[in-house]
């Protein structure tokens, strides 16, 4: 593509034609492929100037306004993930000047937990619904020991492609010396399949692809077990996170 | 951002084309930290950019069936519906070219901000990946590019404020995009 197309996508793309010139170019999109992959292209490449920016919190009442802008928009479901927490944590707070303790505070941390869990269901549940995934099997695995209780982790598995992705929030660190490994359940297999060892998410969100070491004929379940560094053939070390 | 998270969101901005206010609250819980955060280096103004990150999510909420994911991903094209909207306060409110200068003086991507704060894990990762793609920009590229983006001013304006030639500036411009674009097509941002 010559010089002078590219410096008019550019323009497009900075917002710097005039309308009719805009228009004209539209046009052009459409009948030109290579313009247009280019303008996609260097489109999304200047959107990616919005990361330089450091992230802020809107103001939790933003949503509220916004949903008050628009009619159509159901207030409950729009705030429920933004709103809600807030006062959930404001009754949650005036629980505990009445009643101190540590049952409280445990009980307090379990609400938002199944909380988060619930959400997190219906997320998957309405996913499921989606043609998209709909050959997708999708496992919520729950924490097998109290010190990963925060932990969670989600495993999205295309038995089509013998592949899957795993994403995990909030795993602690490994103990000194051993690693995370994760482990496809299949019935007819007569031990657990390898499916790699998986990094210690450092930054509380981890997102790893993985391909098990052999064929699997039907992923029961998955597990995560804590292993020797390297990794072992076969389960040697404590499961701490499961799912079916 | 990788190309699960981009089909992700292309899943969530179909459903709410279809009007599904838990997919657009889902959408806003993972864009409106990165577009607040643009917004606010944009106009410096907190006030006026909660007003720009409003309109520009009643804009998404409105503008969602015309969103074609085969020509851009989601997270671009939320990106510049917030840009242009905060592009339209600046000229609006008319403020002079120091508070310009102030919004998009170079070499801010720190400012002080505690950014794990700030609950934005899906993006998290991308951002600092972004940032090394930033950084292997020449400082002049990524100087106009930012006049641009942040200030959305023009070539000319450009130009004018960094006392360069328009051709130079142009190319500066030109070739920084047509740079991050090698990142952007290096399957690390795929279109979704």
């Amino acid at each position: 593509m010559d010089e002078a197309k590219e410096e008019l996508a550019v323009k497009y793309v900075l917002g710097e034609l005039a309308w009719l010139k805009e228009q004209r170019f539209r046009a052009a999109l459409t009948q030109d492929r290579e313009l247009r992959e280019f303008t996609c292209e260097i489109e999304e490449a200047f959107a990616l100037f919005a990361l330089a920016a450091p992230p802020a919190a809107p103001p939790s009442d933003l949503p509220a306004r916004i949903v008050r802008e628009n009619p159509k928009i159901e207030g409950k479901n729009f705030i429920r993930g933004t709103l809600v927490p807030w006062a959930l944590a404001a009754c949650l707070a005036l629980m505990c000047a009445v009643l101190a303790g540590s049952r409280i505070r445990t009980e307090r941390k379990l609400t938002r937990l199944r909380d988060k869990e619930v959400r997190l269901e219906e997320a998957l549940a309405d996913l499921r619904r989606q043609d998209l995934l709909s050959q997708l099997k999708i496992t919520t695995l729950q924490a097998q020991i109290d010190a990963y209780a925060r932990a969670r982790a989600v495993v999205i598995w295309d038995e089509a492609k013998n592949a899957g992705l795993i994403e995990m929030h909030d795993l602690p660190a490994p103990p000194p010396g051993k690693n995370y490994q994760l482990w496809v359940i299949d019935p007819k297999s007569p031990q657990p399949i390898s499916a790699g060892l998986v990094p210690y998410p450092a930054s509380g969100l981890g997102r790893v692809n993985f391909t098990p070491a052999k064929a699997v004929g039907t992923a029961g379940a998955f597990a995560v077990s804590v292993e020797k560094a390297g990794g072992s053939q076969t389960p040697q070390g404590q499961i701490v996170l499961l799912g079916k | 951002m990788d190309e699960s998270e981009n089909q992700f969101n292309a899943e969530l901005m179909r459903r709410v084309a279809r009007g599904d206010d838990r997919a657009f609250s889902a959408l806003y819980e993972r864009l409106a930290p990165a577009l607040y955060g643009m917004a606010l280096r944009m106009v410096h103004d907190a006030a006026e950019a909660e007003d720009v990150l409003q309109e520009g999510f009643t804009y998404i909420w409105r503008k969602a069936p015309s969103f074609d994911p085969c020509r851009s991903s989601v997270f671009a094209w939320a990106v510049l519906i917030v840009r242009h909207k905060a592009i339209d306060k600046l000229r609006i409110r008319q403020r002079d070219e120091r508070l310009r200068e102030s919004a998009t003086g170079a070499a801010d991507l720190e400012t002080g901000i505690d950014e794990q704060s700030v609950q934005e894990p899906i993006l998290r990762e991308r951002r600092a990946e972004v940032r090394c793609a930033l950084e292997q920009l020449a400082p002049e590229q990524r100087q106009a590019l930012e006049l641009a983006f942040f200030g959305g001013l023009t070539h000319e304006q450009i130009a004018e404020r960094l006392e360069t030639p328009l051709g130079t500036v142009k190319a500066r411009i030109r070739r920084g995009l047509v740079k991050l674009r090698s990142f952007v097509t290096g399957g690390l941002h795929g279109r979704s």
